[in-house]
């Protein structure tokens, strides 16, 4: 797996240009005085997409006939994807998060340091969440076919990201049940919160298993 | 140490218009290869062999193994060249470099840089900018850069000018004064087959067609060149196949010698791969059609 790692770290290395693009987005979107809770899912969602689009260059020309002629298994080829999208994506939303946290304390923010940990630590997830969705549907349709689904996914988590962070409003304004199941909700916060990771996690066991199902009938 | 490296026994492969079925062996020591025209085949054993696709029947064993069970380590000991395809086209030589070195413990970084030198590929071009040429030499020099036992080549002097194609046929050679070695080798350029492989496999449609070794192809198999009437008087227990043409007809022999004893009055040329495929592919072959 080493190789692959070194050969998709090579493949964004070589992509100067995009990054600098990214780059230069962000610190614009940081200095435009847009919303750090934007900010940070929106710039972790790009970033996770730019470290998926390794396997649409892995795809290119036939370049996954050659890829496992090499000593690597499909199910390495799976494992080391999920491994790499998410640690690019965290690191990417870690380097964001760092510049958010500057930019609030320079602007003395009202912002408490546990709301911007909760801030960061559902961006990991939707990092996380981006790729257990991603992952298998690129593999599977190739960049092309996939294009749509991961335009509206974005859209579809920076709005999510958007509704948790005013959850107890919409949850306390739709209804009695909404109010009872936001209050049992927010008395075992801590419960819930090792229940959506274990979530999390099983759902990307589910999704790398996919990946992998269909890495195996692929015929190259 | 196994004597046979690749073995296929009557391997199947069915598609919507094209169907495989072939038997074939790679022994250790011996320069193999496999030459076809277009759409016959070639390219589907190789992948065939390497796992890339599934097949629909027989067996496949590399170094002993079928290709899913084989191990990451055992995978090190086998080099690949095929056609189409190579790393992401956005990498360079020297990004290739340093993932094969992570890739195979034996890889030679050092002897694979100087080796890019001597066959001018630059180090620090992406390969969407390299010429034809210029890739299909990295992609031989990448396979053969660590150790491999076996090396599974996909018309790989394909886009090279003569010179070039020289200097990787004598890599080649080279490369199997290691007598454990075991070259597979596709290409339609039957003049580098003819100099460099010890055994030809001959395939058409799907099937093989001939299998011989090159030293007898050449030596012993020869194109009569006959009028109707020399045709028809003609014996034919030695001719493999035979074609119309407008002088008369073409016959295969794979017993040049008989006929130059016994029928000093034909035209009988010696035979190359090209004639012989020209003739095998083209003409009735004579199993199963009365001569």
């Amino acid at each position: 797996m080493r190789g692959l790692f070194e050969k998709d770290i090579r493949i964004i290395k070589n992509q100067k240009k995009m990054m600098l693009i990214f780059a230069g987005m962000g610190v614009l979107l940081l200095l435009s005085g847009v919303e750090i809770s934007f900010i940070l899912p929106y710039m972790a969602s790009v970033m996770t997409s730019v470290a998926i689009s390794t396997i649409s260059y892995d795809s290119m020309d036939n370049g996954n006939s050659f890829l496992f002629t090499l000593p690597v298994r499909r199910k390495d080829y799976a494992t080391e994807k999920y491994f790499f999208v998410c640690g690019f994506g965290a690191v990417s939303a870690l380097i964001v998060a760092i510049a958010c946290g500057i930019l609030l304390l320079v602007r003395k923010s009202e912002m408490t340091a546990g709301a911007f940990g909760v801030e960061t630590m559902t961006c990991l997830l939707i990092v996380l969440l981006l790729a257990d969705l991603l992952v298998p549907l690129q593999i599977k349709f190739g960049a092309e076919k996939s294009k749509i689904v991961i335009l509206a996914t974005v859209g579809i988590l920076v709005l999510g990201f958007e509704i948790m962070k005013n959850l107890d409003q919409y949850m306390q304004g739709i209804s009695s049940w909404g109010r009872n199941l936001w209050q049992i909700i927010s008395s075992y916060k801590i419960l819930f919160g090792i229940a959506g990771i274990l979530l999390v996690a099983l759902l990307t066991f589910i999704s790398w298993t996919i990946s992998c199902r269909v890495l195996e009938k692929q015929e190259m | 140490m196994e004597e046979i490296l690749l073995d296929l026994k009557n391997v199947r492969k069915q598609y919507a218009n094209f169907s495989l079925e072939c038997s074939m062996q790679v022994k250790r020591g011996s320069i193999t290869g496999l030459i076809g025209a277009n759409g016959a085949g070639k390219t589907t054993i190789f992948k065939a062999s390497l796992g890339l696709i599934h097949t629909d029947g027989g067996e496949i064993r590399m170094m002993g193994k079928t290709p899913q069970q084989l191990t990451n380590e055992e995978w090190e000991k086998i080099g690949v060249v095929l056609s189409d395809a190579t790393f992401p086209n956005i990498l360079t030589a020297e990004d290739a470099g340093a993932i094969l070195k992570k890739m195979y413990h034996r890889f030679d970084k050092a002897d694979f840089e100087e080796k890019c030198r001597t066959f001018a590929i630059p180090m620090n071009k992406k390969m969407k900018e390299m010429s034809t040429g210029m890739k299909a030499k990295l992609k031989i020099l990448m396979a053969m850069s660590h150790q491999a036992e076996i090396l599974i080549l996909d018309e790989p002097t394909s886009g090279l000018d003569v010179m070039a194609r020289e200097g990787i046929l004598d890599a080649l050679r080279a490369y199997m004064e290691q007598e454990e070695r075991a070259i597979l080798i596709s290409s339609h350029i039957s003049g580098d087959l003819e100099n460099l492989c010890d055994d030809l496999y001959l395939i058409d449609q799907g099937k093989i067609r001939l299998h011989e070794d090159t030293d007898v192809l050449l030596d012993q198999y020869g194109i009569l060149k006959v009028t109707e009437s020399e045709f028809a008087a003609l014996d034919k227990q030695y001719i493999l196949a035979y074609c119309k043409e407008d002088f008369g007809y073409r016959c295969l022999t794979d017993q040049k010698q008989y006929y130059m004893e016994n029928m000093p009055q034909i035209v009988i040329e010696k035979g190359t791969i090209d004639e012989v495929m020209k003739t095998m592919l083209k003409g009735s072959s004579r199993k199963g059609v009365s001569l």
